[in-house]
C-alpha cells in the first residue's frame, strides 16, 4: 500500500482533489465533515474508502459524484476544475463521468429491469431503440440477461444490486462510485457483487468503493482509512 | 427524453396507485361532464328558442291590438280598444319608410268540406306575402292573388295535410271547398315546412284577408306583420309603426307592437346567461377536481423522494424532473377528462333519445374547450408540486426514507 493521498505515479490523474473542505452546519456551529482532503485517482485504480460512520467518506464519494458541493478548495475531473460549474454542467457530469452503486439499490420498483437500466440513457437523450440494446448488452454483462422483463420485487437482492451495477455502466462513464454496495447483502452474494467489480476493473475501470467491511477491503489496489473528515 | 419516455413514466407511476388514481380521475371526469353536459343544454335551448323564432323573421315588426303591459306578459286590455283595420295596413304600406312586406292576418277555426270528406282546421286570412315572408312556395298550382288587401276573393291555397285528407291523390287544384258557410276554390298547395309559431303550415288553408274577416265576421286584424330590410333598425321601424298607428288611434295606444327578432335575441341572451352561469358552477367541481390532483401531486412527490434524487443522481435535470412530474398530472387529469367526456357526450346522446324534439347537442367546440380544461387543470394545479419535485436537493432525497 502507498501513502495516503500520494499523487499516482503515472499519467494525470483522472480525479484531482486539493483542500477539500466540507462542512455541515448544526444549528450555529459549522461541523466538518470534510477537513481539507487531497487526493489523486489515477485512471483505471480500485480506490477503497474505509472509515467509521461519520468519516466523512460517503461526503467525499458524493461530492466526487456531484450529488453534493464542497465548501472550499479544489475538485479537478479529469483535468477540469468542476468546484465552480454551473448546475447544468454539474449535470452533465453525473450523466457522463460518473455511475454511482449506491447500499440501498435505489431502483425504480415499478420499472423493469431493463427500464431501469435504460433510464440514465433516457435522461441523455440516447434513441430508444440504440438504448434498449445497450442495457439488454449490459444486463446481460452483469448475468442477468434471463431478468430483463422482471421488476425489483421479483428480484433477488444479489440480482437488484447487479441491476443497478447495469445502470451505473449504462451511459460508460469513467469512473464507477459505490457506496456500501455489498452493505445490504449477505456473504455469498456480496461475493458476487465484488467479483462483478474487481472484473470491472480489471478492464480498466476506474472505481471508488466506500465500505466498513474489512472483506471488501482487500479488493483495493490502495486503502484510505478517514477519520473525522480526514486520512489517517 | 422523449415524449413518449414521458407519457410512460408518468403512466406506470401513475398505475403504481390505482385506487387514488382513479378516485382523482373521477373527480375530473365528473367536472367535465358536468360542464360539457350543461353547455349542450344551454346550447339546446337556444337552438331551440332560435329555431322557433327563426321561422318568423328576425326583421319583423308587429302589430296587434290591445295593450300589453310591458312590465307583464298578460296583454291588458284596455277598456277602449280600437280594432287594427285593413286601412291602418294600407297606410303603413303607403306611409311608413323601409318596409319590405306588410302582411294582414286573420285567424279563425272552421270546418272544411270536400265531397263526404270534411275536418276541422285553422284558415288565416291574408295576403300572397304571407308565403313569400314565411320564405314558402307553392308546391302546385298558384300563391293567393295579387289582390287589394280590402277585397275579398273565394279562392284558397291549402296546406300538405289538408290536401291529402281531403283529396287524397286527385288534383285539388280547380276543385270547390266548403269553409264554413262559404266556398272556395283551390289555388294552390303550399310546399311543406312544418311547424312555425305552433301554426302547423301544412294543417290551414290560406284565404284571401277580407275574405277571412267576411267568413268570421270580423271588423280588424288578428296581426300586422311589417317586415323591414334585413340589416334595418328594429328599434327605429318599432317606433315608426307605433308613432304612426298612435296617429291613426287619435294619439292612443290601444295596440302593440312587438319585434320578435329582438325578443329572441335577448331571449337567447338570457338562456347564454343562464348557461354560463350554470358551467361557472359547473367549472368549480372542476376546480375542486383540480385540488384533487394537486393533492395526489403532492404525496406522490413527498413519497417519490429517494426516486427523484435517484434520478438527479442518474442525469435527470431540473427541467426533466419538472416535465416528468407536471406530465403525470397532465395525465391523471386527462384522462379523467376524457372519461368525463365520454360520459358527458354519452348523456346527451340519451337525453337526445328521450327528448328528440329537443335539440340536445354537445357542440364539438365544447368538446375542445373540456379536453384544453383538463389539461389546463393538470397543469396549473401540477405545476407547483412540480416545481417542488424539481428543487429537491438529489443527496438529501436518497437519503430519505420511502
Amino acid at each position: 500500500m502507498t501513502e495516503p493521498g500520494a499523487p499516482a505515479p503515472e499519467g494525470e490523474p483522472i480525479i484531482r482533489l486539493r483542500a477539500l473542505r466540507r462542512e455541515y452546519r448544526m444549528g450555529s456551529q459549522p461541523v466538518p465533515a470534510l477537513d481539507g482532503v487531497d487526493l489523486d485517482v489515477p485512471r483505471g485504480e480500485l480506490l477503497v474508502l474505509m472509515g467509521a460512520s461519520g468519516s466523512g467518506k460517503s461526503t467525499l464519494l458524493n461530492i466526487i459524484g456531484c450529488l453534493d458541493q464542497p465548501t472550499s478548495g479544489s475538485y479537478g475531473l479529469e483535468g477540469r476544475e468542476v468546484t465552480t460549474l454551473p448546475e447544468p454542467d454539474r449535470v452533465r457530469i453525473r450523466r457522463e463521468k460518473v455511475g454511482f452503486i449506491f447500499q440501498t439499490f435505489h431502483l425504480v420498483p415499478r420499472m423493469t429491469a431493463l427500464r431501469n437500466v435504460e433510464l440514465p440513457m433516457v435522461f441523455a437523450g440516447v434513441e430508444p431503440r440504440e438504448r434498449r440494446q445497450r442495457a439488454s448488452e449490459t444486463l446481460e454483462a452483469v448475468g442477468l440477461a434471463h431478468r430483463v422483463a422482471h421488476r425489483p420485487p421479483e428480484l433477488s437482492g444479489g440480482e437488484r444490486q447487479r441491476v443497478a451495477i447495469a445502470r451505473a455502466l449504462a451511459m460508460r462513464p469513467p469512473i464507477l462510485l459505490a457506496d456500501e454496495p455489498t452493505g445490504n447483502l449477505d456473504s455469498k452474494t456480496g461475493e458476487e457483487i465484488v467479483r462483478i467489480l474487481i472484473d470491472l476493473n480489471a478492464r480498466g475501470q476506474t472505481l471508488l468503493v466506500v465500505t466498513h467491511s474489512e472483506e471488501l477491503a482487500k479488493i483495493g489496489h490502495r486503502i484510505l482509512r478517514m477519520k473525522d473528515g480526514k486520512f489517517l | 427524453m422523449t415524449p413518449l419516455d414521458v407519457a410512460a413514466f408518468a403512466w406506470s407511476a401513475l398505475r403504481a396507485h390505482r385506487v387514488r388514481t382513479r378516485l382523482t380521475c373521477a373527480a375530473i371526469a365528473i367536472g367535465t361532464g358536468a360542464v360539457l353536459v350543461l353547455t349542450a343544454l344551454g346550447e339546446g335551448a337556444r337552438t331551440w328558442i332560435a329555431d322557433r323564432f327563426a321561422s318568423l323573421g328576425s326583421n319583423l315588426v308587429v302589430a296587434l291590438p290591445g295593450r300589453t303591459e310591458t312590465r307583464g306578459a298578460v296583454p291588458m286590455a284596455v277598456s277602449s280598444t280600437r280594432d287594427i283595420t285593413i286601412a291602418d295596413l294600407e297606410a303603413i304600406r303607403r306611409r311608413m319608410p323601409g318596409v319590405r312586406r306588410v302582411v294582414p292576418l286573420v285567424v279563425g277555426e272552421a270546418t272544411l268540406g270536400y265531397a263526404r270528406r270534411g275536418r276541422a282546421t285553422t284558415v288565416v286570412g291574408t295576403s300572397r306575402e304571407y308565403l313569400e315572408l314565411r320564405e314558402l312556395r307553392v308546391e302546385s298550382g298558384t300563391n293567393l292573388p295579387d289582390i287589394e288587401a280590402g277585397r275579398a276573393m273565394p279562392v284558397c291555397v291549402i296546406g300538405r295535410t289538408i290536401r291529402r285528407e281531403l283529396f287524397g291523390t286527385a288534383n285539388p287544384l280547380g276543385e270547390r271547398l266548403r269553409v264554413g258557410d262559404a266556398t272556395f276554390r283551390v289555388v294552390g298547395v303550399i310546399s311543406e315546412k312544418g311547424q312555425s309559431m305552433m301554426v302547423n303550415l301544412d294543417e290551414v288553408v290560406l284565404v284571401p284577408v277580407a275574405s277571412a274577416m267576411k267568413l268570421f265576421n270580423l271588423t280588424g286584424l288578428f296581426r300586422v306583420l311589417v317586415q323591414v330590410a334585413p340589416a334595418a333598425d328594429l328599434n327605429l321601424a318599432q317606433r315608426r309603426l307605433e308613432a304612426l298607428l298612435r296617429e291613426r288611434h287619435d294619439g292612443e295606444l290601444d295596440f302593440t307592437v312587438l319585434t320578435p327578432g329582438a325578443i329572441a335575441a335577448s331571449l337567447g341572451n338570457i338562456i347564454g346567461l343562464i348557461t354560463a352561469a350554470l358551467v361557472a358552477i359547473a367549472a368549480v367541481s372542476l376546480g375542486v377536481a383540480g385540488i384533487g390532483v394537486m393533492n395526489v401531486m403532492v404525496v406522490s412527490v413527498a413519497e417519490r423522494q429517494p426516486e427523484i434524487g435517484l434520478l438527479k443522481a442518474v442525469g435527470a435535470s431540473n427541467a426533466q424532473v419538472l416535465g416528468l412530474f407536471l406530465a403525470e398530472a397532465v395525465v391523471l387529469s386527462l384522462t379523467g377528462g376524457a372519461v368525463g367526456i365520454a360520459g358527458g357526450t354519452g348523456l346527451a346522446a340519451a337525453a337526445r333519445l328521450a327528448f328528440p324534439d329537443f335539440p340536445f347537442h354537445v357542440p364539438p367546440w365544447a368538446l375542445g374547450l373540456a379536453a384544453g380544461t383538463a389539461v389546463g387543470v393538470g397543469i396549473a394545479f401540477g405545476i407547483l408540486p412540480a416545481a417542488r419535485a424539481a428543487r429537491l436537493e438529489p443527496l438529501e432525497s436518497l437519503r430519505r426514507k420511502a
